[in-house]
């Protein structure tokens, strides 16, 4: 333990030492060094965090925040933007993870409490929110002047993006504690399941709140069939994704982590280009979901091949570098002067979102008739957000520049208690259903 | 997109050529030896990059710079790394004598050559002039094994303790080389090519030194808990980007702050083996993706150039002759050594390049001259080393070779 704090302090002290003394003044924006800053420290962090049965993941996203523009300034916003990509290859590869570890026969076997969590959940935080933001609209001056009707518009986005998961989070527990069973099982499906669902409840709430707001149309069914059409399209190419990873395993026996991600960059920016091309060429419009491509492409080899069990092993021999990049760079990126403005909001839509998932799979679990054990306990492993959440809530500001911002600094201060309640949360869960390897080992 | 394209292309190229790479073929020795060096992607990168279909254009080539400086540290982490003193005792002690006469030969033949050469043709300013020559010195001192272990694959040879002496030479003097290279980072410290001026050379070297020590001394007390192997591939990666990084930041080599911290890791760190396993495992994907970028940025001109790399060529065959020559010939060595031996050594390598990289990147405009005169050369090495190590020492009354057919041949 010593040594991580003093290899910790090292790397910290020679980064200040070089900013202070002038000596890094050559290149203001440096990614490999904030790169090897953060895999360095993140890792001695989340060591240390481990240390005090916190996740690692906290210990990742707080370093990232700590060594960032709000704290320690050792790094700036550009340089963190500089590595985006390093985010998309790490979503890809944790949506191909995501992907393998759904055992479809496991998932058969749980497959009524899955639908079952996954409704209520959905309808008791959709709900439970939505309702305690329509409640606080005249604490929320950009509301004041707003119709009934178009106060309840905006709570829904509220109350939408609050259902929200992050499967990436899961993810990176599951691989930490390196659990098995039907709780993690649970846990898992559902936030894969709800990233698919999340879009499609966005898209029907969009469409709504644009009649409110804008006037416009109504509920949109092209609209509608198009977002239908762009997850079938998304499962189609992954599946056949799927097929040539087997294919590239089995027949050319390439390296194929380092194969895998650049697959999912590929799948990423070719999502992009395409629906770029196809909307300015064709006018078409059709933006696949990459991560979900990747997701069934993972789903597919688990499912549809014996490669399943290696594809998941040799996945995870290079995980590790992957989640403390992404999850430090997750910390880094978080905007703390949103935090201090729009805490308190944020902490009552935090607490609400909190009561209404135990409430939800409280029910829901009941009614399913999962034992106490898993259905007590489940609300733990449904608390984080991150990538999704955030990536709705740009959408929502691109569409509706009237409210965007506003409803950003509330839902990212939210974000960010969950971002860091939600890995503690649900470790905590999982040790408590006895489903770590530890406890299995014991 | 066409960053995309790039790197999806460099990607495939570095996948499946570093599993062909290594691959025996039915080629003449020659050829055997381009493909076993990897040369053959400096070709791919010239058909992507400007002289090619432009693919890889300028732009792209500055947004794929932090990749050079991750490639290079992790180059110099591991030739580091191979530096264990307890191992390197085992040998005779002339033989680390004689490879450092043989490299500073061939730089003290090679860099005035240079500098004359240029100086009759071009119009650079002495300055220039002395780094360019330096910068071709020092990786004249490299040279690389593949040759000798082409032709040993396929001949047996019978003069065991030479071939030993040409193999450690082939495999430590690249040490020799850095010496030279971090000589010309002294003289023009921080890509100045200014008047010498010994304060910033001496605060240069203190900051390469303490930079290299410090990341160092971080991944080993890394080490010094019990860890997994996903953690000790991130004490790696992060140990290299770190390293890298901030050579970068405070205008130093990669390779240099790379090579210190492998060269105190492999004395100080239990795991090095461990390291070392891991770091050649990946290695050959790293050199062939930076053999693409260096073949992509490489014009060719057809002008004096041609004539200059013509005068290294021979210079470095005459410094690689004459090193050993001396060299054995100072130390008694209780086995034959023929005054051809020299030309064992004429295998560049991966090491040569990767100086010329890191000298690129801090003096851009000297990109092409140095490019162009180490490709050629490397070329026209790999091509013919073997042949001249089978035609010159396979008299066994000078060198005991005896053509044996070919190993591979037999397999098959």
């Amino acid at each position: 333990m010593i040594n991580k704090i003093l290899a910790l302090v090292l790397v910290i002290a020679s980064m200040m030492l070089l900013l202070q003394w002038g000596l890094g003044e050559y290149r203001e924006n440096c990614p490999v060094l904030v790169l090897g800053l953060i895999l360095l420290a993140a890792y001695c962090f989340g060591f240390l965090l481990e240390k005090v049965g916190l996740p690692r993941i906290v210990g990742y996203i707080l370093a990232g925040l700590f060594m960032g523009p709000f704290f320690l300034k050792l790094y700036t916003f550009q340089e963190i933007t500089s590595l985006a990509f390093i985010n998309k290859l790490a979503l890809a590869f944790i949506a191909f993870c995501a992907g393998g570890e759904l055992r479809w026969h496991n998932i058969k076997k749980a497959l009524k409490p899955i639908v079952s969590y996954i409704s209520g959940v959905t309808a008791a935080v959709f709900l439970g929110t939505t309702l305690i933001v329509f409640l606080l609209s005249n604490a929320m001056p950009f509301m004041n002047d707003f119709s009934l009707s178009l106060r309840l518009a905006v709570s829904a986005i509220f109350g939408t993006i609050a259902v929200a998961r992050s499967p990436s989070s899961a993810i990176a527990i599951i691989s930490e504690t390196k659990s098995k069973g039907r709780y993690t099982d649970i846990v898992l499906s559902v936030s894969v399941a709800m990233d698919v669902f999340i879009i499609i409840l966005f898209a029907v709430v969009i469409s709504l709140v644009q009649v409110f707001i804008k006037g416009q149309g109504g509920l949109n069914f092209s609209l509608m069939f198009s977002l239908l059409s762009e997850i079938t399209v998304a499962f189609v190419l992954g599946f056949l994704l799927g097929k040539l990873i087997v294919f590239l395993i089995e027949k050319v026996h390439l390296e194929f982590p380092v194969v895998i991600i650049a697959m999912g960059f590929m799948v990423i920016e070719f999502s992009h280009l395409l629906g770029d091309y196809l909307y300015h060429v064709h006018n078409i419009r059709l933006e696949l979901e990459p991560l979900l491509i990747c997701m069934a492409a993972g789903f597919t080899v688990q499912n549809f091949s014996k490669q399943g069990k290696n594809f998941l092993q040799r996945m995870d021999r290079v995980s590790l570098p992957i989640y403390i990049a992404f999850f430090a760079m997750t910390g880094a990126a978080m905007n703390l002067k949103v935090l201090r403005t729009g805490w308190l909001l944020g902490l009552v839509v935090f607490v609400v979102r909190l009561i209404s998932i135990y409430l939800g799979s409280y029910a829901s679990g009941r009614l399913a008739k999962n034992p106490p054990k898993i259905y007590k306990n489940v609300w733990l492993g449904f608390i984080t957000q991150a990538g999704v959440s955030l990536g709705l809530l740009t959408e929502v500001a691109r569409r509706f520049p009237e409210i965007g911002p506003s409803v950003q600094t509330i839902l990212v201060a939210t974000i960010i208690m969950n971002q860091i309640i939600g890995p503690i949360a649900f470790k905590y869960g999982l040790k408590k259903v006895g489903e770590t390897q530890v406890q299995r080992s014991s | 997109m066409r960053l995309l394209l790039t790197i999806v292309i460099i990607t495939v190229i570095a996948l499946i050529g570093s599993r062909l790479t290594f691959l025996n073929r039915k080629l003449p020795l020659g050829f055997r030896n381009i493909i076993f060096t990897g040369t053959e992607y400096i070709f791919m990168g010239v058909l992507l990059g400007k002289m090619g279909l432009n693919l890889i254009d300028p732009k792209i080539l500055t947004s794929l710079e932090p990749f050079l400086y991750f490639g290079l540290s992790w180059i110099g982490f591991l030739f580091g790394l191979q530096f264990d003193f307890k191992s390197l005792k085992n040998l005779p002690r002339f033989f680390f004598s004689i490879s450092a006469i043989q490299a500073l030969f061939t730089f003290v033949i090679v860099t005035p050559i240079i500098f004359f050469s240029f100086k009759t043709f071009s119009s650079l300013p002495s300055n220039t002039l002395l780094i360019i020559s330096l910068a071709l010195g020092s990786a004249s001192a490299c040279s690389a094994q593949s040759a000798l272990a082409i032709v040993c694959n396929n001949y047996r040879f019978k003069n065991r303790k030479l071939f030993s002496l040409l193999n450690y030479i082939s495999g430590i003097d690249g040490i020799f080389a850095l010496i030279f290279f971090a000589l010309a980072f002294f003289i023009f410290p921080y890509s100045s090519i200014t008047k010498f001026n010994l304060m910033n050379s001496l605060e240069w070297l203190l900051l390469a030194l303490v930079i290299g020590m410090v990341t160092a001394f971080i991944f080993i007390i890394l080490n010094k808990t019990k860890f997994s192997q996903q953690e000790f591939v991130v004490f790696i990666i992060g140990t290299v980007l770190f390293g890298g990084g901030l050579a970068m930041k405070t205008n130093h080599s990669p390779l240099l702050i790379g090579f210190i911290c492998g060269l105190i890791t492999a004395n100080f760190c239990r795991h090095r083996l461990r390291a070392l396993e891991i770091m050649v495992h990946s290695e050959k994907g790293i050199y062939i993706i930076m053999l693409v970028i260096i073949g992509a940025g490489w014009s060719l001109n057809f002008d004096f150039i041609l004539l200059i790399t013509g005068f290294y060529f021979l210079s470095r065959l005459l410094g690689k002759l004459g090193g050993v020559w001396i060299g054995t010939r100072s130390f008694k060595c209780d086995f034959h050594v023929p005054w051809t031996s020299g030309l064992g050594l004429l295998s560049e390598g991966g090491f040569a390049v990767a100086i010329i990289i890191s000298f690129s990147i801090f003096y851009p405009s000297l990109s092409d001259y140095l490019v162009t005169v180490v490709i050629l050369s490397m070329i026209l090495n790999e091509l013919i080393s073997p042949t001249l190590i089978l035609s010159h020492l396979e008299n066994p009354k000078r060198l005991d070779f005896k053509g044996q057919p070919d190993i591979t041949r037999q397999k098959t």
